[in-house]
C-alpha cells in the first residue's frame, strides 16, 4: 500500500459511519446517564468517595472520646478544621478543571497534569499532618483514662509508633491507588506527545 | 433552534471525523462505549466553545482529549473479547469485500502505534495542514513535521508487514 492509496482507504469508509449514526442517533438525550471510563471521570468518582468516606469516619470518630468532654471536644475542633482544610483541597481541584478552556491538547494535558500533581501533594500533606494528630490525641486519650506515669506513657507511645508508621504507607498506597496510577498514565500521555 | 437540536446537527456534520477517532482508540468491543463517552464529552464541552477557533479544530480536540484519556472497562472487555474473536474469525471465513479488509488492516495499522502516535496519524490522514495539526495538538509545526515522518515510515512498515503475514 503506498500513500495514496493509504488516504483512499481512509476515505473510502463512509458506510459503516453512517451505521453507526444511525444506530446512536435517538440515544442522545439518555447519555448523560452513563458511567464515564474517562481517568478524570474516575478520578471524580473517587473523590466524591472520598468524601463520603471522610465524613462517615468524621462523625463516627468522636462517638469514642464521649466519656472525656476535654478529649471529646479537642477531637471535634481536629474534625471540624480536617474538614475545613479537606473542602478546601477538594474544592481548589473542581475550581481548577472547571476552569479549563477550550486549549490544545498539549496544553490541557498540562494543565490538567498540575492540578492533578497540585491535588495529590495536598492530599499527602493532610494525610502526613493529621494522622499523626489524630493518632497522638487518640493515644493520649488512652492512656490518661488508664491513668499511666509519664516514663510508661513515653514507652508505649515509641512503641507504638511504628504502627502510625504503617498507617501512613498505607495512607500514601491508599492515595496512589485512588489518584498515583492515574497521574502516571497522564504523565505518559503527555510525554509521549511532547517528545521530539 | 434548540440546544438539542444544534448538537444533533453538530454530530451528524463531524460524524465521520469522531466514528474514525473511536475506530481508533477502541476495538470492536468497546468502540460503543468510546463513541457513547465523546458524545456526552461534547455535549457537556459545547456550551463553553468561544469560538476562539474554527468549530472543526475546537471539536477534534475535545474528541481527542476524551479519546487519549480513555481506558476501557477490562472486566467487560475480557467477558465480550471472547464472544467478538468468534464473530471476528466468522467474517474472516466468509467471503469479504477486498476494500473492507484493507480498511481493516489500516485501523489495525494505526491502533498498533502508540496513544498520541494515534493522534497524529488521524489527524494527517484526515488531510489536516501542519499548521492545523499543530494548533489542534499544541505542538510547534516542525515538531509535527518530525512526527508525522516518524508515525509514515512506522505505519507503512506495519501495512508491509501484515500484508506479508
Amino acid at each position: 500500500m503506498d500513500e495514496k492509496e493509504l488516504f483512499e482507504a481512509w476515505k473510502g469508509n463512509d458506510k459503516n459511519e453512517n451505521q453507526v449514526f444511525e444506530q446512536h442517533q435517538d440515544e442522545f438525550t439518555q447519555l448523560a446517564q452513563k458511567q464515564s471510563n474517562d481517568i478524570f471521570s474516575k478520578i471524580k468518582r473517587n473523590i466524591v468517595w472520598e468524601g463520603v468516606l471522610s465524613i462517615i469516619v468524621g462523625v463516627s470518630f468522636p462517638v469514642y472520646f464521649l466519656s472525656n468532654p476535654i478529649f471529646f471536644w479537642i477531637i471535634i475542633v481536629l474534625m471540624v478544621v480536617a474538614l475545613l482544610v479537606g473542602i478546601k483541597v477538594y474544592g481548589n481541584y473542581w475550581r481548577d478543571m472547571k476552569q479549563l478552556d477550550d486549549s490544545s491538547l498539549l496544553v490541557s494535558l498540562e494543565k490538567k497534569l498540575a492540578i492533578l500533581t497540585r491535588y495529590i501533594k495536598q492530599l499527602k500533606t493532610y494525610l502526613y499532618l493529621f494522622m499523626p494528630l489524630g493518632f497522638f490525641v487518640g493515644a493520649a486519650f488512652a492512656l490518661k483514662q488508664e491513668e499511666i506515669d509519664m516514663t510508661r506513657m513515653i514507652v508505649i507511645i515509641a512503641l507504638t509508633l511504628p504502627f502510625l508508621g504503617i498507617m501512613l504507607w498505607l495512607g500514601k498506597k491508599y492515595i496512589h491507588a485512588l489518584y498515583g496510577k492515574h497521574l502516571k498514565n497522564i504523565e505518559g500521555i503527555y510525554k509521549g506527545l511532547k517528545e521530539k | 433552534m434548540s440546544e438539542r437540536n444544534s448538537f444533533k446537527d453538530l454530530i451528524e456534520e463531524y460524524h465521520p471525523m469522531i466514528y474514525k477517532i473511536c475506530r481508533v482508540y477502541s476495538t470492536s468491543v468497546d468502540f460503543d462505549d468510546l463513541y457513547q463517552e465523546i458524545l456526552i464529552s461534547v455535549w457537556k464541552s459545547l456550551p463553553s466553545f468561544q469560538g476562539r477557533s474554527k468549530l472543526s479544530t475546537w471539536l477534534y480536540r475535545v474528541v481527542l482529549n476524551k479519546a487519549m484519556t480513555y481506558q476501557r472497562d477490562q472486566k467487560k472487555y475480557n467477558a465480550k473479547v471472547s464472544i467478538d474473536h468468534i464473530v471476528e474469525m466468522q467474517n474472516e471465513a466468509s467471503d469479504y469485500q477486498e476494500k473492507e479488509q484493507q480498511i481493516n488492516r489500516l485501523y489495525s495499522a494505526i491502533g498498533q502505534l502508540n496513544k498520541t502516535e494515534r493522534s497524529i496519524a488521524l489527524l494527517y490522514l484526515d488531510e489536516k495542514t501542519y499548521e492545523e495539526i499543530a494548533e489542534i495538538t499544541g505542538l510547534t509545526i516542525s515538531n509535527v513535521g518530525v512526527k508525522i515522518n516518524r508515525l509514515k515510515k512506522k505505519l507503512f512498515q506495519i501495512l508491509k508487514l501484515t500484508n506479508n503475514g
